[in-house]
C-alpha cells in the first residue's frame, strides 16, 4: 500500500494545526490615569490589576474560533473587546489578563465569564456577568456589580455600592460611607462593613436570605425586604433608630420590642424607638424571619 | 445598572395608612337589635342597588403609582424591531370579581410583561443564565402566592415589578448573545 500520499495529508495537517490553538495575546496602549476603559468578553475569563503606568497591557489567550481581539478608542477611552464570528456558538473560552492604571474608570461586560478585578481606585467600576463568579476588591468611589447566576465576593472601601444578583450569592465587606443597595431573588446576601455607619442600606431578595453586619449613620435609613428569605441585621448597641418590623407569617425579633398580632388574621409588627430615634430601620417580610440583634 | 429601588418610597403616612388596613375593627355596640326594630315598620319597597362601599382612594391612588410606573416601565423595555417570538409567558391569573387593588395590578403588570416578553425571540435554553430565566418564573410565581395572601403589602408588589423588569431584560440580553 502507498503510505506516501497519507504521510504527506499528516504532514499538511499538522502544519495548519498551530492555526487552531489559542493565540497568546500581548498588547500595550497609552491610557491616561483617569482614562476610561471598558472590556468585555463573552466566555472565559477577564483578570484586571491595578498598576501606576498611564497605560494598559493586555495578555492572555485567545480561545479557538474568536474572530479577533478588537482594541479601540484613544488615550482617554479604550475598548477592549473579544469579537466572534456572527453565529457562532462554538468559540473556545478567552482569557484576558489585563493591567490597567489604578485610578481609571472600568467598567466590564461578560457573558459566561469569570471576573477578577483587584486594586482598581478610580471614580467608578462598573461590572456585569451573566453566569461567571466576580471577584473584586479595590477602593472605587461608586461599584455597579451584577450578575445572574455567579456569586459576587467583594472586598471595597467605596462610597456607593449597587450588587445585584438573581441566584449568585452576594458577600460584600468592607467600608461603605454612603449608600449599599444589594438586590437577589435566590442568592443569599451577607454584608458587613466593619463597624462603618452606612448612610443608607437597602435590601430586598425573594427566597434569599439577608443578613447585615455594621453601623447606621445619624439620620440614616435602613430597608431590608423579602418575600419568605430570613432577615438578620445586627446593629450596635448604641444604635439611635426608630425601628419598624412587619411579616405576614414569619417571626419578629427584637431587644426590647413589644410584637404586635391581631386578633383576627395573620400578621405581626412592632415599631421601637432605640436611643433617640435619629435613624431609620424597617424590615418586612412575607413568610421569612426578621431578627435585630444589638451588639 | 437601573436602580428603581431608590424610587419605591411611599410617604410614611400613606405606608401607615396602607398598614391599618389590615386590622380588624369589631362594631363597637351591638347593631342587630336596632336593625330589627326597624324591619316591621319599613314598607316592601322595590329592590334597590346595594350600596356602593366607598373606594379605599389611598391604595387606589398607591396602586395606580404603581401602575403608572409599571406601564412606563414596559413601554421603556419595548423592543424597537419587535420579531415573533416564543418566550414563555410569565403565569397571569384573570382577576376575580372584588380582587383587591394590589392584585389588579398585579395582574395588569403581568399581563403587560407577558405582552412585551412575546416580542423577543426566545433566548436558546443552552445560553448561559437561561436557568435563571426560570428561576425568575418561579419567583413571580412566589411573589404573586404571597401578594393573594397578603394583598396589601406594597413591597411584595414592587418586588413582582422589580422581577418582571429582570426576566424582560435577561430574556432580551440572552436572546442577542
Amino acid at each position: 500500500m502507498n503510505t506516501l500520499p497519507l504521510s504527506l495529508a499528516l504532514l499538511a495537517a499538522l502544519a495548519i494545526a498551530p492555526a487552531f490553538a489559542a493565540t497568546p495575546i500581548d498588547e500595550t496602549r497609552a491610557l491616561d490615569p483617569r482614562g476610561s476603559i471598558d472590556v468585555s468578553n463573552l466566555k472565559g475569563r477577564i483578570q484586571v490589576r491595578a498598576w501606576d503606568k498611564p497605560e494598559v497591557r493586555i495578555t492572555g489567550s485567545l480561545g479557538d474560533g474568536v474572530e479577533r481581539l478588537q482594541i479601540e478608542g484613544d488615550r482617554r477611552n479604550l475598548e477592549v473587546k473579544v469579537r466572534y464570528p456572527r453565529g457562532s456558538n462554538r468559540a473556545e473560552p478567552t482569557t484576558l489578563i489585563l493591567d490597567v492604571p489604578q485610578l481609571a474608570e472600568l467598567e466590564i461586560d461578560g457573558v459566561a465569564v469569570d471576573i477578577d478585578v483587584q486594586g482598581m481606585a478610580g471614580d467608578s467600576l462598573d461590572i456585569e456577568s451573566v453566569s461567571g463568579d466576580i471577584v473584586a476588591v479595590g477602593a472605587p468611589r461608586q461599584a455597579d456589580i451584577g450578575s445572574v447566576s455567579g456569586s459576587l465576593r467583594l472586598n471595597l472601601n467605596s462610597h456607593k455600592v449597587d450588587l445585584e444578583s438573581v441566584s449568585g450569592n452576594i458577600a460584600l465587606r468592607g467600608r461603605i460611607s454612603g449608600e449599599i443597595a444589594a438586590e437577589t431573588v435566590s442568592g443569599d446576601i451577607r454584608i458587613d462593613t466593619r463597624g462603618e455607619p452606612a448612610r443608607r442600606l437597602d435590601t430586598s431578595s425573594v427566597s434569599g436570605n439577608a443578613s447585615y453586619v455594621g453601623g447606621l449613620a445619624a439620620g440614616g435609613r435602613i430597608t431590608v425586604e423579602s418575600v419568605s428569605g430570613d432577615i438578620r441585621l445586627t446593629l450596635p448597641k448604641s444604635l439611635s433608630a426608630q425601628v419598624h418590623g412587619e411579616s405576614f407569617s414569619g417571626g419578629l425579633s427584637a431587644p426590647g420590642a413589644h410584637i404586635d398580632k391581631p386578633r383576627y388574621g395573620p400578621g405581626a409588627s412592632f415599631e421601637h424607638t432605640y436611643g433617640s430615634g435619629d435613624g431609620e430601620v424597617r424590615m418586612e417580610t412575607f413568610s421569612g424571619r426578621a431578627e435585630l440583634v444589638l451588639e | 445598572m437601573n436602580d428603581p429601588r431608590h424610587d419605591h418610597d411611599l410617604p410614611a403616612a400613606l405606608r401607615m395608612q396602607l398598614r391599618t388596613l389590615r386590622t380588624p375593627e369589631p362594631p363597637a355596640r351591638e347593631l342587630w337589635p336596632d336593625i330589627a326594630a326597624r324591619l316591621p315598620s319599613q314598607p316592601r319597597a322595590a329592590a334597590e342597588p346595594a350600596p356602593r362601599r366607598r373606594p379605599r382612594l389611598l391604595p387606589a391612588l398607591s396602586a395606580a403609582a404603581v401602575l403608572a410606573l409599571a406601564l412606563g416601565l414596559g413601554w421603556q423595555l419595548r423592543p424597537s424591531s419587535p420579531e415573533p417570538a416564543q418566550a414563555p409567558p410569565l403565569a397571569a391569573r384573570p382577576a376575580p370579581a372584588r380582587a383587591a387593588p394590589l392584585v389588579v395590578v398585579a395582574d395588569a403588570m403581568t399581563r403587560e410583561y407577558n405582552g412585551a416578553l412575546r416580542e423577543v425571540p426566545a433566548p436558546r435554553p443552552t445560553a448561559p443564565g437561561y436557568r435563571s430565566l426560570l428561576e425568575l418564573d418561579a419567583s413571580a410565581a412566589a411573589v404573586r402566592d404571597a401578594l393573594a395572601q397578603d394583598p396589601d403589602a406594597v413591597f411584595l408588589l414592587q418586588r413582582l415589578q422589580h422581577i418582571h423588569a429582570r426576566r424582560l431584560a435577561l430574556t432580551r440580553q440572552l436572546a442577542s448573545a
